[in-house]
């Protein structure tokens, strides 16, 4: 072949990987090339630890690690996430201003996309494949709204800090595990991403596992089945009478039995009664509304195995 | 220094097709000359251990639910963290949190990084229950629990003479220990194979409502301390390949649960004529769960994306049967020795991302989600609570759900700082052996997010959606049957209003100022019972200062309402036929919040200070009304949370530190439902007598850090 097909058909790869990327590459942002003079030597002259942009922690995680061909620091060390630099290592005179470099502050004025092309260029795998497509990169965050690169313990990777993070734009949530009943996130004893798939999902509410129900089971396996004598509403949603983030109510109920009960079940006799407040101690004491209400019987709520519980009742 | 391959020719061609193929994990390389001689060596030691002494002032089993600190008195502070790195990449990581506390936890972590790597992790959460907890019953944690051999049954809990004398503390708790592996193995470039196992013995003692006696009034119930000996392993391996434009993920997760105990079998405190001297409950049957999942995204051109997802799985039970009843006068064959339960389910997840113009945002996407039971029916001439057979035998329904939902959604930027978008969903759901076959339900929104200055964002959305059902047909096999006027709300003809908005004001980079609020509001439009309406409102205001850099402040506070209001037929089976509503209940619940923290830099690099502070205030109104009758109304039901947290940590050299830690929790609740109920407050039912759990507690601790 002559050399200029070679030349068409290295152009035409050019374009290729470019575009096989769906991001643009920070260096097609800037309109950089110019890398530094010595790479990172350059950078942590003036980014070492008294600086104003500390970066030496960075050598504490696996970024920093240069025996591994997939680190940044295997190859273009810091330029490799954060583009060419040698503009913004250049000398400047006084007055002058530095010449900018890829940053990942979220006032750099940077759109979520380019920001976060840097980092799915090798974390697009796992379960990073629906990024994309998940809620987080549809509402404009990049991967540095959560992750703090630059030092050894993100707190979004510790289960005892992560929900300060989450809780920064999930504000209801976070009033939601002050209730009564909660799962243990208060006690920092469970984090956001036990049940999320904070970086895509499949299913709905980036949940972790293929739909809600197998999510819960994860934890809740004994609730799994299949039961001879299955409760619809268990089998179909568990957001159906659990509200998974707190409740006022017990069991993290969306309200209480009997009511809660009474929105499905209307036979005749005790079920389709309007109990109400004479029921309570001490001029009453309702059965359905004391201690576990409907459950003080019906207690096997979550589907029976036994041949006579059909009733829920074994 | 600039980056050049070769201009042209077969250099630069297969220059490019290696870069094509490795981009995505293979670093680019270092150009000559990138020593980074002012990087610190690779191998390294470094980490902390903190130990110390914390105090707790009180007993109090709902403070320390879920980490042991229940009990008044000291325990032992002692965490640390280690982490060493070599010349090549092999590093060694432990961690250990709580150690000195039942929530303990530890995981050791190591490997060649690059290569593989592997860890292991053990994990406690206790979770302590209701301290008050009292039964009479002997051999809790069994599963035959006799009463005490002078025991005197009765009719009503009121006349079991030997009751008082009788009750034990029982204790309603258990805890949840893990232990697991995980390894990582890289055997060449772009893949990635993995796997998981883990172990959870969870351990205790719960309460279960035992039924018993034939008939609802002549039926009696004692709620049962029984025990939870269940062992759950859960497996993962897969297999991943990330290149540039394809990325895959394939693998398998199975979950096998183990129960060590079948029934429980108890002493009928009431077994007096009629009344069968002992019964029998099941416990949760062994279970296994098998997953095959493949994830697949690929780049495709134009900023064009496509990822789908399937997981194909099956659910399996096969635990042998109990007898129907354990009164063998009553013993009748059972037309299965087991269920053989089996459920399919299948999730398809295809989603499409495109931004073919930088100013506009495609996504398409489709699921089909099915749940198909294939457990075999028969019909089962059940005994009713051990006591009575039940004049009409019963088939089994193995409920089966199907979903297909659509969604369309296109976001454009209008201008700079203006993105308008607007979706569309389509959700279709399909149910066995209910009163509805199928649902309908068609879904709009818009959503507005811009920045009309420097110092404003606004998020706002609305959005409206409209459900519709195939005709409502009650299910003959329920017996007695329900009112046919019901909707069941999870399948009923409903319209939903949603809308939220987010505005966050920032006038200085030191203040933020931010309020956010969501309501939605669920009308059922044609159902004469059953749930009218639902609603929920919540709003945030939030704020946070910080005058220097060493002083961060915020404040927030969250309002969020949750009324519903559902309405019920007493009359109805009075021989007029169906009747309609004759009685409505409103649940009406109002939940505050507020936070209030501040962390600052006393003493810069020697004292750092923070505090929290945190208040919940629940009011659950509860109003049922009825035209026919007067109904009495319910006390409002009541939560209280306040928590103040304070910590200072003091560097008394470069390596040490002196680390002070307050912790304040106070606790209480007005809850009908279990105030004042002791065993005996129910008739028919004999409680375990749960009290609400009102507590203040104080926590001190001082440890001292080391680092290294």
């Amino acid at each position: 072949m002559s050399r200029a097909v070679w030349a068409s058909l290295a152009l035409l790869l050019s374009v290729g990987s470019l575009v096989a990327a769906s991001e643009p590459s920070p260096s097609a942002d800037t309109g950089q090339a110019d890398y530094s003079k010595r790479g990172a030597d350059t950078c942590l002259k003036c980014h070492d630890a008294d600086s104003k942009f500390p970066v030496m922690a960075i050598f504490s995680t696996p970024h920093g690690v240069a025996s591994d061909p997939r680190s940044p620091f295997a190859g273009l060390q810091c330029e490799a996430c954060h583009g060419p630099g040698g503009a913004h290592a250049d000398i400047v005179m006084p007055g002058e201003e530095r010449a900018p470099i890829v940053s990942f502050d979220p006032e750099s004025g940077a759109g979520a996309q380019e920001q976060s092309a840097p980092c799915l260029r090798c974390h697009e795998g796992d379960e990073r494949i629906h990024w994309h497509s998940g809620a987080h990169a549809q509402r404009g965050l990049a991967c540095t709204d959560c992750h703090q690169i630059h030092r050894a313990d993100d707190p979004v990777l510790d289960q005892a800090r992560q929900q300060e993070v989450c809780f920064d734009c999930h504000k209801k949530q976070r009033a939601q595990i002050h209730r009564a009943w909660s799962h243990p996130l208060r006690f920092d004893e469970m984090a956001c991403s036990d049940c999320h798939a904070v970086h895509g999902s499949p299913a709905p509410s980036l949940l972790a596992r293929p739909t809600l129900n197998q999510t819960c089971y994860s934890c809740h396996p004994e609730k799994r089945g299949p039961f001879l004598w299955e409760h619809a509403p268990v089998a179909e949603d568990c957001t159906l009478c659990h509200r998974p983030h707190g409740s006022n109510h017990p069991a993290l109920l969306t309200k209480r039995p009997p009511w809660l009960c009474q929105q499905c079940h209307s036979q005749a006799g005790h079920t389709s009664v309007a109990r109400d407040g004479s029921g309570l101690p001490p001029q009453g004491s309702g059965r359905s509304l004391l201690a576990k209400g409907c459950l003080n019987c019906h207690s096997k709520v979550h589907g029976s195995n036994h041949p006579s519980g059909v009733k829920l009742m074994r | 220094m600039r980056i050049t391959g070769s201009s042209h020719g077969r250099t630069a061609v297969l220059l490019l097709v290696g870069a094509s193929l490795t981009q995505g994990l293979q670093a680019a390389p270092a150009p000559e000359g990138w020593s980074c001689q002012w990087c610190p060596a690779p191998a390294r030691a470094e980490g902390h251990v903190e130990a110390g002494v914390g105090y707790v002032s009180e007993d109090s089993a709902r403070f320390g639910r879920y980490t042991g600190r229940d009990e008044k008195g000291p325990y032992a502070i002692a965490d640390g963290e280690a982490r060493y790195r070599g010349d090549g990449g092999q590093y060694l990581e432990a961690e250990a949190r709580d150690l000195g506390l039942e929530s303990r936890e530890a995981r050791i972590e190591g490997g060649r990084q690059g290569l593989y790597e592997a860890a292991f992790n053990y994990d406690k959460l206790p979770r302590i229950g209701l301290a008050t907890s009292r039964s009479p019953f002997r051999g809790v944690g069994g599963t035959d629990m006799t009463l005490p051999s002078d025991w005197v049954p009765a009719r009503s809990t009121r006349n079991m003479t030997a009751l008082a004398g009788s009750l034990q503390d029982a204790d309603i708790a258990h805890d949840r220990e893990r232990f697991g592996g995980e390894l990582s193995v890289i055997p060449a470039r772009n893949w990635h194979l993995r796997a998981r196992f883990q172990r959870e013995e969870k351990e205790g003692i719960r309460a279960l409502g035992g039924a018993i006696g034939p008939g609802v009034g002549s039926s009696r119930a004692a709620i049962l301390p029984v025990p939870i000996d269940y062992t759950t392993d859960q497996a993962e391996a897969a297999v991943a390949y990330a290149g540039a434009r394809l990325q895959v993920d394939v693998g398998y997760r199975g979950s096998y649960f183990d129960n060590d105990n079948e029934a429980v079998v108890w002493d009928n405190p009431f077994a007096t004529a009629n009344q069968p001297e002992r019964g029998r409950i099941s416990l949760q049957p062994d279970n296994e769960f098998h997953q095959l999942f493949a994830s697949l995204g690929y780049d495709l051109a134009s900023h064009t994306r496509a990822s789908a997802n399937v997981a194909l799985g099956r659910m399996t039970q096969d635990e042998d049967f109990l007898p129907f009843t354990i009164n063998p006068g009553l013993a009748t064959a059972l037309p299965r020795d087991s269920l053989d339960g089996e459920v399919d389910t299948t999730q398809i997840d295809l989603k499409l991302t495109s931004r073919p113009l930088e100013r506009l945002r495609l996504k398409a996407a489709y699921r089909y989600d099915e749940r198909d039971n294939e457990t075999p029916q028969a019909r089962y001439p059940y005994v009713i609570a051990d006591a009575l057979p039940s004049p009409d035998a019963r088939t089994n329904l193995p409920y089966s759900f199907e979903q297909d939902l659509v969604d369309l959604s296109a976001g454009y930027q209008v201008a700079e700082p203006v993105e308008m978008s607007a979706g569309y969903e389509y959700d279709r759901r399909e149910r066995t052996f209910q009163e509805v076959d199928e649902t309908e339900e068609h879904s709009v929104w818009g959503r507005v997010d811009a920045s009309p200055t420097d110092i404003l964002d606004i998020h706002a959305e609305y959005a409206r959606a409209e459900r519709d059902r195939s005709d409502y047909e009650l299910v003959a096999e329920i017996v007695p049957p329900q009112n046919p006027l019901l909707r069941k709300f999870n399948m009923a003809d409903r319209d939903r209003d949603r809308a939220s908005l987010f505005l966050t004001l920032t006038p200085y980079r030191l203040v933020s100022l931010s309020l956010s609020g969501d309501y939605s509001r669920d009308d059922y439009t044609d159902s004469p019972l059953g749930l009218q309406e639902a609603e929920q409102f919540s709003y945030t205001l939030e704020a946070s200062l910080s005058p220097t850099r060493r002083l961060h402040t915020h404040a927030y506070y969250t309002r969020e309402r949750i009324f519903s209001e559902q309405t019920g037929s007493q009359s109805f089976g009075t021989g007029r036929g169906a009747t309609g509503a004759d009685w409505s209940a409103d649940n009406d619940d109002t939940i505050d919040t507020v936070g209030l923290g501040l962390k600052f830099a006393a003493i810069p690099g020697r004292l750092d200070l923070r505090a929290d502070y945190a208040y919940s205030r629940s009011v659950g109104d509860i109003s049922v009304r009825s035209d026919r009758q007067t109904l009495a109304p319910f006390p409002d039901l009541e939560t209280d949370l306040h928590r103040l947290s304070l910590r200072a940590s003091y560097q008394l050299r470069e390596d040490l530190s002196l680390e002070l830690g307050y912790l304040y929790e106070e606790y209480d609740a007005d809850d009908w439902a279990r105030d004042d109920v002791v065993p005996d407050t129910i008739p028919h039912v004999l409680t375990l007598g749960e009290g609400s759990q009102f507590y203040q507690v104080n926590v001190y601790q001082a440890a001292l850090r080391y680092g290294f």
